[in-house]
């Protein structure tokens, strides 16, 4: 009788994801943390709408 | 290339609407300035610009973030969910994700926002599925035909 083959022999397709350590999924994202990165954009390039290359405004 | 005191990256290697980036968000400790703790950021729409004074190219995204915590109380109008195998491994993410629609950020494509990820190469972690992408654009005709009506959710 045909047998699968080994275990041990199965070869799976390797995953390049980034480690859940180095991508943060976990905690909730506060209102003071959207604030602080707002915060770092410089205000000219907020206030220019520019030229829509790609997807739909929201 | 420095547009308006960011590093920001040549237009050209900005990813599109639909992918999947990494994005750098603060710690706590440091209000004002993206930190070195990344997060999963769907982009929804990429707009080029240039700089006033120098005329240099930049581009900007609007970013929708990642998240697994818990989203019971938000309205489905508002989250959307990243979660069979297919979508996460097209995706680049190795969690079900949820990304947050009423809080959306546009940010500068620098390396101060999108630090590169070692695996990739490139902030880019991966795109929505074709069928995600179908979906979303759907729930953005539900929330313009409320907000057009004056409906708030």
């Amino acid at each position: 009788m045909k047998q699968p083959k080994n275990r041990s022999d199965l070869k799976f397709q390797s995953s390049n994801y980034p480690e859940p350590a180095q991508i943060d999924y976990s905690d909730e994202i506060t209102e003071k943390e959207l604030k602080t990165m707002q915060s770092a954009m410089p205000q000219e390039a907020l206030d220019d709408e520019g030229v829509l290359v790609s997807g739909d405004r929201w | 290339m420095s547009v308006y005191g960011l590093n920001a990256y040549a237009v050209n290697t900005a990813p599109n609407a639909y992918d999947i980036v990494s994005v750098a968000f603060p710690y706590r400790e440091n209000p004002g300035e993206p930190g070195p703790k990344l997060r999963p950021g769907l982009v929804l729409s990429k707009s080029v610009h240039t700089e006033q004074k120098t005329g240099a190219p930049y581009a900007t995204l609007q970013i929708a973030y990642g998240t697994s915590a818990s989203v019971k109380n938000i309205n489905p109008l508002d989250v959307f969910d990243v979660h069979n195998y297919v979508a996460l491994q097209r995706s680049g993410l190795c969690s079900d994700t949820h990304f947050l629609l009423n809080r959306i950020q546009k940010l500068m494509w620098c390396e101060e926002f999108f630090p590169i990820v070692k695996e990739f190469g490139t902030p880019i972690m991966g795109k929505l599925p074709h069928d995600h992408i179908i979906s979303l654009k759907k729930v953005k005709e539900v929330r313009d035909s409320l907000k057009s009506k004056g409906i708030s959710w």
